[in-house]
């Protein structure tokens, strides 16, 4: 039996985050492999509890000597075709070269000729010694090739497995603009962001978190643009992970997030490749989840949830016109109901006469106080839209119809709610759909609820209350060091062009100036030039 | 049912401010903190059980007096 | 003390909206009963005294720049008795600043909006979210009134823009009737109310800021900023409510707004510009009572605030509902105590200090002249 040892390939993965997560105790006395092909593949099996869609093939490559091989892939993970190509062809032509040039020739065959010629003509290596390695790589789809008498094993690249394929954008629509959407496949996504930005400084990290599911993550940044200094903490807090499954971005999300205890978001997500590549541009990092098309981006301030990637694509009058109407409709969704119920039950001397009347005649009939007439009214909508996401796509679109219309209509009519009441609730409804985010407009309507009880005791001054609240909470908050309120507090002029406004594109010559103090400038000005007659 | 609800106040606020100070060994702020706790829930508690207290402002009225006659005299207050 | 930064913009308007405060709601009416129709004269020459008062008061942080107030009068009137003289000042100050301007909230909702609710109800609620703001840290509070300070500027155009159509150009006729002489109580007044506290800002903002040449320029931008606001609503309550009424009310500026008037449709929204006062005094409250925390912590050396907001805020919120016991009391104490403690805190303080300082400088100096503002 020869031993040989081999020096290791520059591994895939981080190193230390293997030792971190190899807590457990392995049952076996080493977790190195051992040079019999036997006890190596005994302890395989014994481990994998002989699961039946882990392939294990011994080969043997010689009837007279016995050389032995083994090959190892799983099913359904590692893709067949490479292997037969690859793997078993080029097996099957030594064999036969050797029975061509003679018995004689037998004993010059070893096993290190065979690693060699096998390296040949896969496309990723990877040395490794260790069981630890070995599994991961078997799990994640390459196909193992074990030689008896070594103590090192190939791990080759064979990962091929059926996936969604590209398509469109489900959550994030646009009019004009790409419609792709990132997939679960992680080298997928890196690839429709490398199309995007073709500079040799987008550069990307990747480690694998979760000590079960040992998902890959990537972390993808533009050196020289992005802030080192962010990078560093986003490197840092991925590493302090500790978790058993990483299953979607949001896990992760949780877990690096600066705040907890607040319904706004302070780490942004998309499935659109070409928000990445933008946020990428202004100095942004994007973290990717193998497992899921949401790609996380931060540092993400309050102003990076309003922004929709259509404003860049559409003219700038359109798109300015269309961001004042979000941030009109954030104050509809989140101050519609209590508005309604503060005027009609505490300054009634706000309105008109004549709708006075009107509203006074309708309220006559409701035999409740307009706080839980609005409660109930809210209550239900937010019940309906929950149940508008599951239903399946045939019968969504009539039960909601039937939902708004009728049950509203019907509650009219009984005398349980006034109509004007319904029309709030409508547009209150409506309008906090606008925000491009979902999980910034679900903040919003949540946050309804408690301003609307400090509307029903104490009127306009009790809103004052809870919107200073906010304020005060909003103010605090920060992403990745940077305040969340950034640029309107502390104010940032020249952040100003793109904030509430999206001025032309030759007039936006910065980058976000907390976001990077450095690489600030992003192109020359130059206006756009009419051509001379 | 007042005074209920003032203790529990007072001890929400020591659940919230005391395990930082204990963990940062702060002793002063330990200091100022249960001295102003105690001196406010001692205000609380007197205003629910006697409703007419007298405002400090009277003492600080009286310490300025002769400071405030003069300057009426002056003429530059009325 | 935390350390902080603050922007030069978000100085400007710490300032302005401080002063604008309870003066917004109180200053016409207090200038009025003594100066009837001139008040807006008396306003103007206020503004021009106060600024005097208050180059005076930056004077002394320009001459110890990183200092806070505290910190300064423990230097020049050694550690004790400057430890005591600003103990007993932040006292009444404390006891006549932000305990007394919550209690003013209290009232004037109590009384111009909502009457049916308990007085304790809105102070518990208003000191409630002042404590929030204070502990949240300055960077917070200055954040937030970054944001608000738009509102405010709105809500006060807006008020200004639509009652112009019912301005009454006689009502401030004639001028000066009865000679100069009303003026200078009028002036004093006024300089109490809206310059004179501004020492206590002294607190915050020398430690605070990035730039501290271009600091005091930023406050006096924003004492400007404010006094010209206070003068607006001056003006406009002599001329379009006229002096009687503006004198015998309460809240002349509530009923401004409340004259309101477009097309018989957009009327009675006062409480809409109620927001206005609400923004201006939770700032003026909020930085009163931060300047406070701020003392009471330099001057017995403890270097964290936040563990101590909450007690304090539940002092001053309790000592708010009963520290005026009516409104007789409120207008004798405005009148007869808190002017003249505010003389002694704002310029009768600041020129010792000065004073001290300029004894200091000739000692270390040994120079023959003894100059009373040296440099």
């Amino acid at each position: 039996m020869r031993h040989r040892r081999r020096s290791s390939h520059p591994v895939r993965s981080v190193d230390k985050e293997k030792e971190k997560t190899s807590s457990k105790p392995q049952s076996n006395s080493s977790d190195v492999l051992s040079a019999d092909l036997k006890s190596n593949l005994d302890y395989i099996r014994k481990t994998l509890g002989g699961s039946t869609d882990i392939m294990i093939r011994e080969i043997s490559l010689d009837e007279k000597d016995g050389l032995k091989v083994a090959v190892l892939y799983t099913d359904g993970l590692a893709d067949q075709n490479t292997i037969t190509e690859s793997i078993m062809k080029t097996l099957a032509r030594m064999v036969n070269s050797s029975k061509v040039a003679g018995r004689e020739q037998i004993p010059s065959f070893d096993g290190s000729q065979i690693l060699a010629e096998i390296s040949l003509q896969n496309k990723e290596i990877q040395n490794f010694s260790k069981y630890k390695t070995l599994f991961h790589s078997l799990l994640s789809g390459d196909t193992i090739f074990l030689v008896d008498g070594f103590e090192d094993g190939i791990a080759l690249g064979t990962r091929g497995w059926k996936d969604r394929g590209v398509t469109e954008t489900s959550v994030e629509n646009v009019v004009r603009g790409p419609r792709e959407a990132f997939t679960e496949s992680l080298r997928t996504n890196t690839a429709m962001i490398r199309r995007k930005i073709k500079d040799p400084n987008l550069w990307l990290e990747t480690r694998q978190i979760g000590r079960l599911t040992q998902t890959d993550v990537g972390l993808m940044y533009i050196n020289g643009i992005a802030n080192e200094k962010i990078v560093q903490e986003a490197r840092d807090r991925l590493d302090r992970i500790d978790i058993g499954s990483i299953l979607e971005s949001g896990y992760i999300e949780e877990a690096i997030q600066d705040e907890t205890m607040t319904p706004f978001p302070t780490i942004f997500n998309t499935e659109r490749p070409d928000v990445i590549a933008a946020e990428l541009l202004e100095g942004k990092i994007a973290i990717l989840v193998d497992g899921t098309p949401f790609v996380l981006v931060m540092p993400a301030l309050f102003v990076s949830f309003l922004h929709a990637a259509e404003d860049y694509y559409q003219r700038s009058d359109i798109s300015s016109f269309l961001r004042m109407l979000r941030y009109l409709s954030i104050f509809i969704s989140l101050l519609g109901p209590s508005l309604y119920i503060a005027v009609s039950t505490f300054h009634q001397e706000m309105l008109p006469t004549q709708l006075l009347f009107g509203l006074a005649a309708q309220r006559e009939q409701i035999p409740f106080p307009a706080f839980v007439e609005a409660v109930l009214m809210e209550v239900t909508f937010e019940i309906l839209r929950e149940a508008g996401l599951r239903l399946p796509k045939n019968i969504g679109s009539a039960i909601s119809i039937v939902g708004t219309l009728v049950i509203g209509q019907a509650a009219v009519e009984a005398g349980i709610i006034s109509a004007a009441m319904v029309i709030v609730v409508a547009i209150t409804a409506i309008s906090s759909f606008v925000l491009p985010a979902f999980n910034m407009s679900i903040a919003f309507r949540m946050l309804r609820f408690p301003l609307m009880a400090l509307a029903g005791s104490f009127g306009l001054y009790g809103i004052f209350i809870g919107a200073t609240t906010l304020i005060l909470h909003l103010c605090s908050l920060r992403s990745f060091g940077v305040p969340y309120m950034a640029p309107f507090a502390p104010l940032i002029p020249d952040d100003q062009k793109d904030a509430v406004l999206r001025l032309p594109q030759w007039m936006l010559m910065t980058r976000p100036r907390l976001i990077n103090k450095d690489n600030v400038t992003r192109r020359k000005s130059t206006p756009p030039q009419k051509s001379r007659k | 049912m007042n005074v209920a609800l003032i203790l529990m106040t007072a001890a929400l606020v020591v659940w919230l401010e005391l395990p930082r100070m204990l963990r940062e060994r702060e002793q002063r702020e330990l200091w100022g903190f249960s001295v102003l706790l105690l001196l406010g829930v001692g205000i609380s508690l007197t205003q629910t059980f006697i409703s007419d207290i007298p405002t400090p402002l009277i003492l600080v009225a009286s310490l300025l007096k002769p400071f405030s006659d003069f300057l009426t005299a002056i003429g530059l207050i009325q | 003390m935390p350390n902080v930064k603050i922007s030069l913009r978000q100085l400007t308007i710490i300032t302005a909206l401080f002063m604008i405060g309870t003066a917004i709601l109180i200053v016409p009416s207090a200038l009025a009963v003594k100066a009837k129709q001139d008040a807006w004269i008396a306003a103007l020459i206020g503004i021009g005294i106060g600024s005097l008062i208050l180059a005076l008061q930056l004077l002394l942080s320009r001459l110890y720049p990183d200092m806070n107030l505290v910190q300064i009068s423990e230097k020049l009137l050694g550690k004790w008795l400057g430890k005591s003289v600003c103990f007993l000042l932040l006292l009444i100050l404390f006891l006549g600043g932000p305990v007394a301007v919550l209690q003013e909230i209290g009232t004037f909702l109590t009384v111009q909006i909502m009457p049916e609710t308990p007085i304790q109800a809105i102070i518990i609620l208003f000191g409630a979210i002042v404590l929030m703001g204070v502990r949240l840290g300055l960077e917070v509070l200055a954040r937030s009134a970054e944001l608000l300070f738009p509102w405010f500027l709105l809500l006060f155009l807006s008020l200004s823009i639509l009652l112009f159509s019912q301005v009454k150009w006689e009502n401030a006729l004639p001028i000066l009737e009865q000679g100069p002489g009303p003026l200078i109580p009028a002036v004093c007044s006024f300089i109490s109310i809206v310059y004179l506290p501004n020492m206590i800002l002294l607190m915050i903002f020398p430690a605070s800021v990035n730039r501290q040449s271009e600091a005091n320029k930023a406050v006096f931008i924003g004492s400007l900023i404010g006094s010209l606001i206070l003068l607006l609503i001056v003006i406009l309550s002599i001329l379009v409510l006229g002096p009687t009424i503006t004198e015998k009310t309460m809240y002349p500026s509530y009923l401004l707004a409340q004259k309101i008037n477009i097309g018989n449709f957009l009327q009675r929204i006062e409480v809409i510009m109620a927001v206005m006062w609400f923004i201006t005094l939770f700032f003026r409250i909020s930085f009163y009572f931060y300047a406070t925390v701020a003392g009471y912590c330099q001057i017995f050396n403890i270097k964290n605030i936040q563990p101590l907001v909450i007690p304090l805020g539940w002092i001053l919120t309790t000592l708010a509902v009963f520290i005026y016991p009516n409104v007789m009391f409120e207008h004798n104490w405005e009148a007869r105590t808190w002017t003249p403690f505010s003389f002694i805190f704002g310029l009768l303080f600041p020129l010792l200090l000065l004073g001290l300082h300029g004894i200091r400088k000739i000692r270390s100096k040994g120079a023959p002249k003894k100059s009373r503002f040296p440099e």
